[in-house]
């Protein structure tokens, strides 16, 4: 059997980025918006009953929170 | 724009359905609407859901590469992504939730990722210079990224017993686990804590699935 031939790229391979040791510890720092699409990706993936087990808070916060009203 | 930091985040934008006692068990526990303990299974199976949706997503990228309608500088970025999402998720998970991370936890989490983006730096001048061919393997490489999100949760675990004050831990295997390493930890049984190999330094590295306990 004549073996398939690969369909051409459509866009170039192109370069690998060469992170310098600064960006990657820069871009290594956990922002607002990292939790906010960790959040994102969490609730798409989990189980409809645990989706929001990721926002979980303290116990003890939470008690306050109903002491408080 | 710089993004704002994780402290400017508001707690108070919470739902929170669950609860996290972090006195209950030997690491805490996460409460459900219903009042009860969520099992660690529970928990477990989770973060495999979460694993195996990000794995299918650095997949889904990567055959974008293989097909060509991407190129190696966007598969990184968007790789880049997908790495510090399941490193996130995994720490704030075995911490009880994200609203409980502190600074040195996040930085934890940092530092973690600045790891596996160095790996996946190398990753990416392999397929440039044509040593990791746009195959098979590469997939299975790809998706490896997402599994290595298990040891996080771990590590975060046996800091969070030794805070607790527990001093021993044990490796619990999966069922399907046969890799020796893991067979031979596990049955060591009670150690002292951090003398276990970290989940995923074993022959099935990132595919291991072994949980910890702690007393």
């Amino acid at each position: 059997m004549a073996k398939r031939k690969s369909k051409p790229r459509r866009v170039p391979l192109g370069k690998a980025i060469r992170w310098t040791q600064e960006e990657i510890d820069e871009f290594s720092i956990v922002t607002a918006d990292d939790i906010d699409k960790m959040r994102v990706m969490w609730k798409r993936y989990a189980s409809p009953q645990m989706r929001d087990i990721i926002d979980a808070i303290e116990l003890d916060d939470t008690a306050d929170d109903i002491a408080n009203g | 724009m710089t993004s704002p930091t994780v402290s400017q985040i508001a707690t108070s934008r919470l739902t929170p359905d669950f609860r996290f006692n972090p006195n209950l068990g030997s690491t805490g526990r996460y409460i459900g609407k219903n009042g009860r303990a969520v099992s660690n299974q529970a928990i477990v199976n989770e973060l495999e859901n979460i694993v195996s949706g990000v794995k299918t997503e650095m997949t889904a990228i990567s055959q974008r590469l293989q097909a060509g309608t991407i190129n190696l500088a966007d598969w990184q970025l968007q790789m880049r992504d997908r790495v510090k999402i399941i490193h996130t998720a995994e720490a704030s998970i075995a911490k009880g939730g994200w609203a409980r991370m502190t600074p040195s936890d996040w930085g934890r989490v940092g530092s973690i990722a600045k790891k596996q983006y160095a790996f996946l730096q190398n990753f990416a001048i392999d397929i440039e210079s044509g040593k990791q061919k746009l195959n098979g393997q590469f997939l299975r490489r790809a998706g490896m990224y997402a599994d290595a999100g298990r040891g996080t949760g771990g590590d975060v675990q046996r800091i969070e017993a030794n805070k607790n004050g527990l001093t021993e831990e044990r490796r619990i295997r999966f069922p399907g686990d046969s890799c020796p390493t893991c067979i031979d930890q596990a049955k060591q049984g009670w150690q002292p804590l951090g003398t276990l190999n970290r989940i995923g330094d074993s022959e099935c590295r990132t595919n291991c699935r072994c949980v910890f306990e702690f007393r």
